[in-house]
Parts: structure tokens; C-alpha cells; sequence
């Protein structure tokens, strides 16, 4: 479909939606053609889990913003594939821990530097002027987005079960 | 079965208790064994409770799988620890009962140098040692034989989810440890519920030990495939009678046509010969022989050939004759190669003082694991696998007639 087909009103320009998935498209194709080819939640998910710190199944839940059964899923997923560790204490259901295994964090780093290398091959062909222009814009972005999601997650109370 | 007040009774009764024991517990469901063996061991022992604690892959924790007369708790002990304070974990480690504090009395149960787990009795009656003593092997029969046909058995002792890597590998792996005439020997992978790459095999008949150590390249179900290989090749040819040279011919051959040297395996292998303790040694890769005597631990050196799955024809091994009481460890990159977060490595130093840290060789590889472990910050990088052999001298002399799993 050509752009200008679904161009919003502003003065035939592309809207939001329509530019932002021109960088979601570079990377999904990176990420899914990646030797690990994980998933945009599994690698989310990884990416949360990256501090080292372990986390129980229902706080993961919450930093991903995802119900407690489909982090839970998710877990079970990468815990198949090594990539993540969960304890399974027969002890106390409370105690069970999810921690980033170091194959994980080892297919976080290969998918890292997919993306880094698709998007260098994407903006290969613009000039140095566009592509410092969206470097820049992209890092106010972030910050800006950084800046807006603070105040809101500071205060949050944390999860009382795990599901 | 009385559950006899008297010391006497309980003493009295022991054959008698242990075979109620193994035809009860044959005659339930495999699943529920774990369960009959408190049941049937606890009132017989005329104690107040008895817990089954069994002890995770990695050998770091033991778990409660049953207990009597209330059920289990799910409490956990970890294997290290001083005899005072972790008593279970204590009387595991070092194989021995142990009469704690408060009068509890901890029984490692372990059959053939396979370790399984502790008895906890809680004030039980006079005569419980020789009950206790006399039932523990048949109870890690038991398990053993449960652990076959029951998920139950296997999970409940689990510390850690397994991944598929690991299913597969724990499939494949031998007894973590065999002690019979004129050999000791134990192996074990770290972490045990990631293992993927590494894989370490042995076999003992005809006064004959083999030993293999595997660790294929690579990473993730791919190395673990390429590792379940070379063991099904090597398992082959010795199963087919060939010599050591012809098993990793077989396997280097196997390898080399299933994925055109995509894939290759790092080998140590060894065949000891119990009688008169010759070693024949070969080393394919960058897996690593290592020969311990009188307390020195140093490299054995052995012209190593390329890695299984090169296809390489020309290789070599070496014969050491061993004297008894000399070990020979076997130990992967992961091992050596472990580094500190300030990235130094583990390397042979860390080896000698995990060995020297072990009190037997049964407990070797758990010592080495735990170091690796603790060196690299508590997480290794890759599998970090180690395995120890001792030869004891010909079988047929001061070993002959030995109890097993004495």
C-alpha cells in the first residue's frame, strides 16, 4: 500500500502510526530472523529481567503489564529454552524466583545486536544529516517518554500474590 | 511388624521390617512409595515422626518429600553446613548417620554410591540405628525403581524447573556416582537443571571402568542433540565391544556425516583397567585429563586430537599406569575456564582445592561444582562439568567381598 494512501490530515505527511511502524517493522524482522528468534514479549520480557535481580511471576506480570497467567505462559516458555531460571520450592509458592539465566543473557545480547545491525543497514542509505536528525529525535523521545512514565511508577504498589 | 517398645524389639525385627517394607512398597503405585516408606519405617522405629528428605541434581538442597506421621511440610535443608546446624545436610555429605541435639537421628540413604537423600527420625526408640541402617538402602532401591515409572519422585526433589535441555541430558546421564571393588567414581554438571552442552558417561563391567566426558559446541538444544550423539555413539561401540580407539572413531565418524562438522564434541575418555590399574586415556579437543596422587593434582598430558565430529582419522591415545589410591579427573572448558567477576579464572588451582575440600570421591564433583559456582558469583557462564575416578587397587584383593554400598 502506497504511503499517501493512508496519509492522515496533515498536509498528506504520515501520521505517528504510520512512521513508528517503520522502525517496529526493522526490528520485529531483526528480532523474529535472529538465531533465537524470540518473541517481541519474550525479549520484552528478558530485557525486564536483564538488571539480574529475580522477581516473582505476578511482579514480572506487572512490569510488563500483562495478566499473571500469561506472564506465568511466558515463563514457562523461556524457562524451556534455558533462557530463564524458576525456582521450584516445593517450600513456599511465594518464594518461587525468576532470574535471567546466563544463556539469556546471552541471546539478549545476540538479539541486541541484530537489532543494532538492522537498523544500521536500514539507515545506511540516508544521509548523515537524516540520520543524526532521527537519532536525535528518537533519544528525545525516549526521553520524553522516560520523563512522563516516572511520577507513575514510583509510587506503585507492588503485587500481593502471585495470581 | 510389632513397633516394639523395647530397644530389643526393633533390633529383632529389622529383617523382618525391611522385607514387609520392599513387598508393600512393589505393590503400591510407584508414586506413592516415598509415602509407604515413612508409614511403614516410622512406627517400626517407634519414633514420634520420620521425614525423607531427598537431595536436588545440583546436590545443594535436600527436599521433604514424605513425612509421618503428619504429611510433608515441604521444608528444605541445604547440604552445606556445619553438623550442629544442618545435620541432614551433614550426615548426606558425608554418608554417615548422625544423632543430633534434640535426638533426632539423621540416616543418609544411598545405595552403590548413589546418593539419594536422608532419613530424619525424631526420638526414636533404642535399636533405631541398626532399622535405620538396614532400610536405607533398600529404600533408595526403592526410590531408584519409583523414580522410573512416577514424575512425583523426580519433581518433588527438584530445586529448579528443568529446561528441555536439561529433560533430555538427565535422560541420557548415568548414575551420578558408583562405588564398587576396586573403583570410586562420581560426575556431575553445573548447573544440573540447565545442563545443555556437557554430558559425562561410565560404565563398570568385567574389571573394567569407562569413563567419558563430553562437552559439544555451540549452544541451546543444538549442543545438547550433538552431545546426545556422541554418547549414543560411544555407548555403541562399547556396547559392541570395540576398543576406546574404535568408540571415538564411531563417534568422530557419526558426527562428522550428521551435520558435516557443524557441529563437534569435545571428548575425554578413559578406560581403566581395575585389575592392575592401567589407564588408557583419549582426548579429543579441548577437554581436559587431569592426574591426582598423593594429594598433587597436575595436567596429564595426552596429544589431543580435533574435536568428535571433525573427522579425523589420525588420532591417538596414551596409556598411565595408575597406583591405588590415584585419581583421574575429567573436568570441561566450563571448569577451567569459569571466571570471577573480576575474570580470573577458575582454572587448576580452583580444582586442586575443591578436590582437596571433598572428603571422598563421591563428593568430589559437588565440591567442584560448588567452587566453580561460588568462583564465578554464583551463576556459570556454561556448563561446568567434572568427573573423578579413583582406583582402589585390584578388586580381588583387601576390596573383594566388600558389602556394596557399604
Amino acid at each position: 500500500m502506497p504511503m499517501d494512501a493512508r496519509a492522515d490530515g496533515r498536509g498528506g505527511e504520515p501520521g505517528w502510526e504510520e512512521l513508528s511502524r517503520v522502525v517496529v517493522d526493522v526490528v520485529r524482522t531483526a528480532v523474529a530472523g535472529s538465531q533465537d528468534a524470540l518473541t517481541p514479549v519474550q525479549l520484552r520480557c528478558l530485557e525486564v529481567l536483564a538488571d539480574g535481580a529475580g522477581r516473582r511471576v505476578g511482579d514480572l506480570a506487572d512490569e510488563l503489564g500483562v495478566v499473571a497467567s500469561s506472564a506465568s505462559r511466558l515463563v514457562d516458555r523461556l524457562v524451556a529454552l534455558g533462557l530463564v531460571g524458576r525456582r521450584q520450592a516445593t517450600a513456599s509458592r511465594r518464594e518461587v524466583d525468576v532470574r535471567l539465566t546466563p544463556a539469556g543473557r546471552r541471546a539478549l545480547a545476540r538479539t541486541a545486536s541484530a537489532v543494532e545491525e538492522a537498523l544500521a543497514a536500514a539507515t545506511a542509505p540516508m544521509t548523515s544529516e537524516d540520520q543524526d536528525a532521527l537519532r536525535r529525535g528518537l533519544a528525545a523521545l525516549a526521553q520524553a517518554t522516560d520523563e512522563a512514565a516516572r511520577p507513575a511508577s514510583a509510587g506503585r504498589p507492588g503485587p500481593e500474590v502471585d495470581r | 511388624m510389632t513397633g516394639g517398645t523395647a530397644g530389643e524389639d526393633v533390633a529383632a525385627d529389622v529383617d523382618a521390617v525391611v522385607g514387609d517394607l520392599l513387598r508393600r512398597a512393589l505393590d503400591v503405585a510407584a508414586w506413592t512409595v516415598p509415602a509407604l516408606v515413612v508409614d511403614v519405617l516410622g512406627p517400626a522405629l517407634d519414633a514420634r515422626g520420620l521425614r525423607l528428605l531427598l537431595v536436588d541434581h545440583e546436590l545443594v538442597e535436600l527436599h521433604e518429600v514424605a513425612a509421618w506421621p503428619s504429611g510433608p511440610q515441604g521444608r528444605s535443608r541445604p547440604v552445606d553446613g556445619d553438623r550442629e546446624v544442618e545435620p541432614a545436610g551433614w550426615a548426606f555429605r558425608r554418608r554417615a548417620v548422625v544423632r543430633d541435639a534434640r535426638g533426632c537421628l539423621h540416616q543418609p540413604v544411598h545405595v552403590r554410591g548413589h546418593r539419594l537423600g536422608v532419613l530424619v527420625a525424631e526420638g526414636p526408640g533404642e535399636g533405631a540405628e541398626g532399622l535405620l541402617a538396614a532400610a536405607a538402602p533398600a529404600v533408595a532401591l526403592l526410590l531408584r525403581q519409583a523414580a522410573g515409572s512416577s514424575d512425583l519422585v523426580e519433581v518433588r526433589r527438584r530445586s529448579h524447573a528443568f529446561s528441555i535441555a536439561a529433560e533430555l541430558q538427565w535422560d541420557v546421564l548415568p548414575p551420578p556416582g558408583h562405588r564398587g571393588p576396586g573403583v570410586e567414581l562420581a560426575g556431575l554438571v553445573e548447573p544440573a537443571y540447565l545442563a545443555t552442552s556437557d554430558l559425562f558417561d561410565w560404565a563398570v563391567d568385567d574389571d573394567v571402568a569407562w569413563l567419558a566426558l563430553l562437552e559439544a559446541s555451540g549452544e541451546g538444544l543444538a549442543a545438547a542433540r550433538a552431545a546426545d550423539l556422541a554418547l549414543g555413539a560411544l555407548r555403541h561401540g562399547r556396547r559392541s565391544g570395540s576398543s576406546l580407539a574404535d568408540q571415538v572413531a564411531t563417534a568422530d565418524d557419526v558426527l562428522a556425516r550428521e551435520h558435516r562438522g557443524g557441529a563437534t564434541v569435545d571428548a575425554a575418555l578413559v578406560r581403566l583397567d581395575l585389575a592392575d590399574g592401567t589407564a588408557e586415556v583419549h582426548v579429543a579437543g579441548d577437554a581436559v585429563v587431569l592426574h591426582r596422587r598423593e594429594g598433587d593434582l597436575g595436567p596429564l598430558h595426552v596429544v589431543a586430537g580435533p574435536p568428535l565430529g571433525a573427522g579425523e582419522e589420525d588420532r591417538a591415545g596414551r596409556e598411565v599406569a595408575l597406583t591405588p589410591g590415584e585419581e583421574l579427573v575429567l573436568v570441561s572448558s566450563g571448569v577451567l575456564r569459569a571466571l570471577s567477576p573480576r575474570g580470573a579464572a577458575f582454572g587448576l588451582a580452583g580444582v586442586r582445592a575443591a578436590l582437596d575440600q571433598a572428603e571422598e570421591v563421591l563428593d568430589a564433583p559437588r565440591s567442584v561444582a560448588r567452587a566453580v559456582r561460588e568462583h564465578a558469583g554464583g551463576q556459570v557462564e556454561r556448563d561446568a562439568t567434572s568427573l573423578v575416578v579413583r582406583w582402589s587397587g585390584p578388586p580381588a584383593g583387601a576390596q573383594a567381598g566388600r558389602r556394596p554400598g557399604a
